[in-house]
Parts: C-alpha cells; structure tokens; sequence
C-alpha cells in the first residue's frame, strides 16, 4: 500500500498522466452531464405527457354520450420512467420507445409501432458513462500502461527499479496499478458527483464503481503481461490495441451476428402490420366471424355477444382484441426470441468485458432489455385493465355514465 | 592462532552466458572479501556489465553460479536485492523530478530512510550543489545526475555495492571524491564491485582487479601490503590483450 500511494504521488508529477487523468475527468464529467440532462428532459416530457393527457381526457371524456366513445377518443400515456442511476448508462433509453400513448385499441400494434420507424435506432451512439466505462477507458489505460516498462529501458531504469525496490512484486505493477486507480479515480468521481447529486441509492451506485474498477482491473492485468511479453514500445501497443479492437468490437459483433441468426425474432413492424390487416379485414367479415371466436376465449361476455345493429361499439372492440390474439403468438415469439437474444449475449458477454460492462451498469441503471420487456409487459397490463374497466359497460353489462369515467385506470409504473 | 581467510560475499563460480548463439562469459571465477574492492576491468563488449547483471539476477548465467554470501543468487532475488545497491553506468533518474524527489522515490521503494536530513547528508558527501537539489535532473549534467545516482547507492546503507562505470561523465574533482568516497565505504566494510575501462581510477581505489576480455579473465591484480596495484603493469596487460 505504501509503495502504491507513492507510486501514485509520482505518477501526479508526469504529463502524460496528469494529460490522460484530465481528458478521463472531461469526458466522464462530460457523460454524466449530457446523461444528466437527457434524463431530466425525459422526465420533463414524461410529466408533461401526464399533464396533457390528464387534461386532454378529462375534456374528452366530458363529450362523451357513450361507453364506446369514452373508450375510443380517450389516449393513455404509458411511460418507463428512468432510474436515478440511468444517466450514466442509457442503454435502451436511447434506442427503444420508453413512452407510448395508448387507446383501448388493438394493443400490439401501438407497442410496435415505432418499430417501423425509428428515427433513433438509425443516431450514432450516445458517449455516456456505460459507453466510456467498457470502450474509451481501456483505451486511455493502454495509453498509460503500453509503454511503462519499454520507458523504464530505454532511459536505464528498470535495473535500478528492479534491484531498488524491496516490494515482492514486480515494482511495474505497482506503477501500472497506481496508474489504474489514478484513472479510476478520474472517472468515478463525475460519476460519485452525479449520483449524490441526485441521490441515486449508494448499493448500486457502489456497485458501478465496483463493476468500472473490475474492468479497469481486467485491462491492467492484459497491459501487464503485454508488456511482459513485449519489451518493445510499439510491439506492446499493437497486441494491445489489437486487443481492445478484439474484446471490444469483434467480440460484441460477431456475438450480435451469431445471436441474431441463430435465434430468428419476427419484426415488430411485421407483427403491426399482420394485426392491422386483421382488424381492418374484420370490418368487411360477417359480424358472427369476429363473435363467436370472441365468445369462444371469452365466456363471460357469451350472454351479452348478440350483434344485432350495422355498428356496434362492442363489435368493434372485440375485432380489435381478436386482432391481438390473431397476433399474439407472434408477439410471444418475439418477447421469447429477444429474451433468449439478451441471455444468449449474457453468454457472449464472458468472451468480452466490455460487453460485460456495458450489460451491467445498464442492468443497474435499469435501461437493459430486461427492464424495457417489463415496461413492455406493464403496458399490456394497464391495456388489459383498461379492457377490464370498458367492457362491462361496452357489452352493456352495466350502465354507461359519464361519473363512472372517475374510475378509469391510471397507468402506474410497474418498475417503481 | 589460525587467522582462517575472510568468508567470500561475492563468488563467481565457472561463470558463462551465452546469447544469442555468442558467448558473453566464458568460466569467469573470482571472489571478493568484506570490505573489499574489486575492480573488473575491460574494454568494451568484455562482459563486465553482463558479469554484474548477473549479481543483479537480471542475467540467468547458462553455467556456473553467481553467489552472495554464499547463496545463489537466482535462488531469491529479493533477498539479494535487499543487500546490494546498485548504480548504473547512466544514472538515468526521472528528469521530471529533482534530486531529493528522486532520492525520495527510490529509498522509499526500497523501504530506506528517507529523510530530507539524510538525503541532504548524502548529497553533501557527493558535492552536489544546495543550489541544484530542488531543480529537475532534465536540467543537469551527466556528471551532476551521476552525483545524484551515487548518492542514491550510499543512502542505500547496502553492505554490497555494484557499481557500473560510476566516475563516467564525473570531471576529475568529483572523480577523487568519489573514489574517496568508495574506499571511506570499504573501510567500514561495504563489499564493492566496481566495473570500469578506466585502469588508473581502478587502480587508485581497487584492491583486487579482474581483467576481463572477451568473457574470459585474462588477468588477476592484488595489492600487497602496503603497495596498491601497479597501474602500469594492469594497463600493460590491457593493451596486450587487446593486441
């Protein structure tokens, strides 16, 4: 520990370090701000989507004269609000819906339609904490570390390093690993900062420095038996760098390749579509070719099914939900192929630390594909009670009035 | 009463390296008493660096042994290492840092006293000027950076001294100080290899001298008493080995 802490207050007098600990703090500090406020202008269009759609349903639901206008002009926001720890790592934040505005329509297709058009999935990725943490600081590390003993060589050190220090080990890993915590330090502290100031929990705030110290760790021990392996400056930097490319690249982008064609996942877009022409086909079917089956998976309604008008408001909601289960197990298909997708990297994962990185501080800012299926998950939910609410007054069960409205479900977040 | 001969801190035992296909060392054998010092002499490309690398452990000879106090030297490094101080021929110190932030940095990997009283006292006895302790070694001269190395082999406290080439660069004032310096260390027992090509300054403070050509000792010194060695014979043999 003493030769590490002077290894340390030495390693603060080169430019070099001091050069690389300065550009680590401007970016991390640059993550966790821009991470910071894009988080905040979520939250600020979340609530802003609650204001709206409050007031929007309150003046639509006040012109309503029936049960089926009630439930079709009125829009429900569903939203995925962000952790306190997602501004450092934005994961699925920054590339899948986390906000829907839903009707008492088919369900699948308003889930999937961003799917046919995301403007976000075509953006470069963003530089936040989780994206610096697990691909730009390894590389600042190999900055530092490529070249440490090569240096020592070249100026006629080593020997006298070697034979001076009384340390059992290598006195270059205490150079490397004082180098390594300097880094570290540099960039946990944005992140401590950022995470006090918004009073994100300390255990997993803890556990994302825990997760940036592992991989920094990781890097130090590949820097170390580089160097020990290479004595030449530029032989160390190319294995090393052809390293970074490997774990950090190839490694990702061959997983992704192997995972996508092994595991086929039917497309969000094509499941809108095949929804859509199942419910726009049920509008020219006989009336009795949307009941009955209705009936059939929905019993409790058998006694109040009978169509007996040109348009009626139950008629059409029950196409809408037949045409969910027309595509439901699509729908299933999908949630099951992108879970086994998100194990299946979960297992690419060990062959790529900073893959594993990024997965778990995404994991711990809540923003991985895990939690954006169970925001998924929470919307059918709430549209499931929403079919709950509407249908006994839609199948004329009970009386429409317009007091009755006040009970109208709320959507909750399932994650908080 | 039996007076039995000192017990050798230094041995070389049939030393050899090979690199490369090239042998460095070739049997080389001597030894070297407490408080003596041996000067192993040679031009260059001898094998005087590659014979003190192997004291270090730096070095793994292909046969033969190097010893210390009796042990050889590859069987614990550390250990050997907490007995020596070593000064390179080019007392490359960090030139970011100035002489007492160097002294500091390399006594406290060594786990020594580092004490600004200390290292002040070392740098005095080296003649390193109080004027030039606080500027960074990029600003210095190879002898003043030297000055700063050997200060650093002193504060050492090392009962065992490897000294590479340790007056090149020095002008002739701080040579006779140094060399002072040296044999004032062996008078309290500090055991010194010194390896040099320069005859005159060995002979002024050594001794015992090797000569080494071509890995090989070619010649054997030793000062009788009361005569230190002759300059002019060692130099004799030198340039006829090289003939």
């Amino acid at each position: 520990m003493g030769n590490l802490a002077l290894e340390v207050r030495y390693a603060l007098r080169e430019r070099v370090v001091i050069a690389s600990l300065v550009l680590a703090f401007a970016m991390a500090s640059y993550a966790v701000i821009t991470g910071k406020l894009e988080v905040d202008e979520q939250r600020s269009e979340i609530s802003t989507l609650v204001r709206e759609t409050e007031s929007d349903q309150d003046h639509v639901l006040g012109q309503q004269p029936d049960a089926g206008g009630a439930a079709y002009y009125v829009h429900h926001v569903t939203y995925q609000p962000p952790s306190a720890l997602a501004f450092a790592a934005l994961g699925s934040r920054g590339e899948l819906p986390w906000q829907h505005r839903v009707r008492m329509l088919a369900l699948e297709g308003q889930i999937y339609e961003t799917d046919a058009g995301n403007p976000a999935l075509s953006r470069l990725g963003r530089l936040d904490f989780a994206f610096l943490t697990s691909v730009l600081l390894p590389l600042i590390l190999i900055l530092l570390l490529y070249d440490l003993d090569g240096r020592e060589r070249r100026d006629g050190r080593y020997e006298l390093l070697s034979a001076t220090s009384a340390s059992k080990g290598s006195p270059f890993f205490v150079k490397a690993g004082a180098r390594t915590l300097l880094l570290f330090a540099a960039s946990a502290t944005p992140f401590a900062v950022m995470a006090a100031f918004v009073s994100a929990p300390l255990g997993p705030s803890l556990v994302v420095a825990a997760v940036v110290a592992l991989h920094l760790c990781f890097w130090l021990v590949i820097c170390r038996l580089v160097a020990v392996r290479f004595t030449q400056a530029s032989s160390s930097a190319t294995v090393l760098l052809a390293g970074w490319l490997l774990f950090s690249m190839a490694v990702p982008a061959a997983a992704r390749i192997v995972v996508e064609s092994s595991v086929p996942v039917p497309a969000g877009g094509e499941l809108l579509l095949a929804q859509r022409e199942a419910v726009n086909d049920a509008w020219d079917l006989p009336k009795a070719d949307t009941m009955e089956p209705f009936v059939a998976s929905h019993p409790e309604w058998r006694d109040h099914a009978e169509v007996t008008q040109p348009f009626e408001w139950k008629w059409y909601y029950a196409f809408q939900q037949m045409g969910d289960e027309f595509v439901a197990s699509e729908s299933a298909q999908l949630r099951a192929g992108i879970t086994r997708r998100d194990n299946l990297m979960g297992v690419a994962a060990l062959l790529s630390p900073p893959l594993a990185t990024e997965r778990w501080l995404t994991r711990l800012a809540a923003t991985d594909r895990a939690h954006h299926q169970r925001y998924i998950q929470c919307v059918r939910g709430f549209h499931a009670a929403l079919r709950e609410f509407h249908y006994p007054m839609l199948f004329g069960a009970s009386e429409y009035s317009p007091e009755k409205m006040a009970g109208l479900p709320k959507y909750q977040p399932c994650d908080e | 009463m039996n007076s039995s001969p000192p017990k050798p801190v230094l041995t070389a035992e049939s030393l050899t390296v090979d690199r490369g296909g090239h042998q460095v060392l070739s049997g080389v054998e001597f030894s070297i008493a407490q408080g003596e010092i041996f000067a192993l002499l040679g031009g260059n490309g001898a094998g005087k660096s590659t014979t003190l690398l192997t004291f270090l452990g730096f070095v793994t000879p292909t046969s033969g042994v190097a010893r210390v106090n009796g042990q050889s030297v590859h069987e614990d490094i550390k250990a050997i290492h907490k007995q020596v101080a070593y000064l390179p021929e080019a007392a490359n110190l960090y030139p970011h840092l100035n002489a007492r932030e160097n002294l500091d940095y390399f006594l406290s990997l060594a786990k020594a006293d580092n004490s600004r009283a200390r290292i002040d006292s070392a740098l005095d006895m080296v003649g390193l000027a109080a004027s030039a302790r606080d500027r960074r070694l990029e600003a210095y001269s190879k002898g003043m950076r030297q000055k700063v190395g050997i200060a650093l082999a002193i504060l050492r406290d090392a009962p065992i001294l490897l000294l590479d080439e340790p007056t090149s660069g020095l002008d002739p004032v701080a040579i006779d100080e140094f060399n002072s310096l040296v044999v004032a260390l062996a008078g309290e027992g500090t055991t010194v290899l010194m390896v040099t090509h320069d005859v005159y300054g060995a002979c002024q403070v050594a001794r015992h001298i090797g000569l080494l050509q071509k890995g090989q000792m070619v010649g054997d010194f030793r000062a009788s008493a009361g005569n230190p060695i002759s300059a002019d014979e060692v130099h004799r043999k030198f340039t006829e080995s090289h003939l």
